[in-house]
């Protein structure tokens, strides 16, 4: 994770990355991430495809959490906001999804990665 | 539109489809360089994309001279990319061709872990296609990029050689390749483990591919593109080996296929 990335709280809003193509199949997506230092590859967990799904143009982690929630209800065992937590995580980190400060309403387009 | 090739300080080579002019301005280059390109002088064209030779010092000895053509190598191909940049899927990989039907391997890998020797050791009796960057179109049919082969020294440290394929007993492609199969090269095998040969998943394949590939981004919808290529090919394959002589199987199976 860099130094630059935001901590991720209930406020954070979620936007999707930059992504030049997506590519599913029944065995699951993979996603071309478009990057400064090149474009990369990345395959999406299951859950990691629901969260940028969910995600949309734009949402807060709360909303997101919510969201899911309702969309997958929890799961047997373990927290599944502590999951969509980890799985954005993931998804910030690989580019999939952008993790900014702002209000989701303010126009200023200041969405930082 | 073709010139007179008159001027010595210029020589064209065919590099995955594109023609590409090679000044060479210092006179110590040119014979050398003309040596090791010789698979694929071509006649000139005007206008087309064109590299400078790196300069030599005055006192330049043997190593700087294979330094030089060492980056020659290295500015012709990055020139070449460049011109088919959208209109041809590239990978870093070697390949060899059935000099009969064209059926041609891909074998990816990232530089400095066998391409070469893998050419070397299977390639003489077949089409020496490339040992650095395989070029796809829409049709499987392959551009190709005999260059020098760049051959390691056994010392560390030195420059690589680029040594023309005949004088390795390598012949480029005398009819048309076309790409019947593409494997992953992993050396990752001991010496007198058998060669391991694993079916990569198509999403596995469009992740590892990605990273050996130049300019997928400038196509439509790329990963599209990329998932056709390799389902049109039977899939991708990991070959696990430690002897480039090891392969020599998965290289007769491949260019045996017809079209």
């Amino acid at each position: 994770m860099s130094d630059t990335e935001p901590v991720l709280g209930p406020d954070t809003v979620l936007v999707r990355g930059d992504l030049l193509d997506t590519y599913s199949t029944d065995d699951g997506t993979v996603v071309l991430v478009a990057g400064a230092a090149g474009h990369r590859v990345v395959r999406l967990s299951p859950l990691g495809h629901a969260v940028h799904s969910a995600v949309g143009p734009g949402r807060t982690l709360a909303e997101l959490e919510v969201e899911l929630v309702s969309l997958l209800g929890q799961p047997p065992t373990g927290d599944l906001s502590d999951l969509v937590r980890s799985a954005v995580h993931s998804l910030v980190d690989e580019g999939v999804v952008v993790a900014g400060q702002v209000p989701k309403d303010d126009n200023s387009g200041d969405i930082r990665s | 539109m073709t010139a007179p090739d008159v001027d010595e300080a210029v020589l064209h080579v065919a590099a995955l489809g594109a023609t590409i002019a090679i000044a060479l301005p210092d006179h110590r280059l040119r014979a050398p360089a003309r040596q090791a390109w010789s698979a694929c002088r071509t006649p000139p064209v005007v206008e087309c994309p064109s590299v400078t030779a790196p300069a030599l010092v005055v006192d330049a000895g043997a190593d700087d001279i294979a330094r030089a053509l060492q980056s020659l190598t290295q500015l012709v191909t990055r020139a070449a990319i460049l011109a088919r940049a959208g209109e041809l899927m590239m990978f870093h990989a070697s390949a060899l061709s059935d000099q009969r039907s064209g059926a041609t391997i891909a074998m990816v890998a990232p530089g400095g872990t066998g391409k070469t020797t893998l050419v070397r050791t299977l390639g003489p009796g077949r089409g020496y296609v490339t040992d650095e960057t395989v070029a796809v179109a829409a049709d499987r049919s392959v551009a190709a990029y005999s260059k020098p082969l760049s051959v390691r020294r056994t010392e560390p440290g030195q420059p690589k050689d680029e040594v023309a394929p005949a004088s390795l007993g390598l012949r480029p492609p005398q009819v048309q390749p076309w790409l019947a199969g593409m494997v992953l090269l992993r050396r990752d095998r001991e010496a007198g483990e058998p060669v391991v040969v694993e079916q990569v998943d198509l999403l596995d394949a469009l992740v590892l591919l990605a990273p050996e590939s130049s300019s997928l981004a400038s196509f439509d919808r790329p990963l599209h593109r990329l998932a056709d290529l390799v389902e049109s090919v039977g899939g991708l394959r990991r070959v696990r080996y430690h002897d480039a002589a090891d392969v020599e199987p998965v290289v007769a199976d491949v260019l045996g296929r017809s079209r």
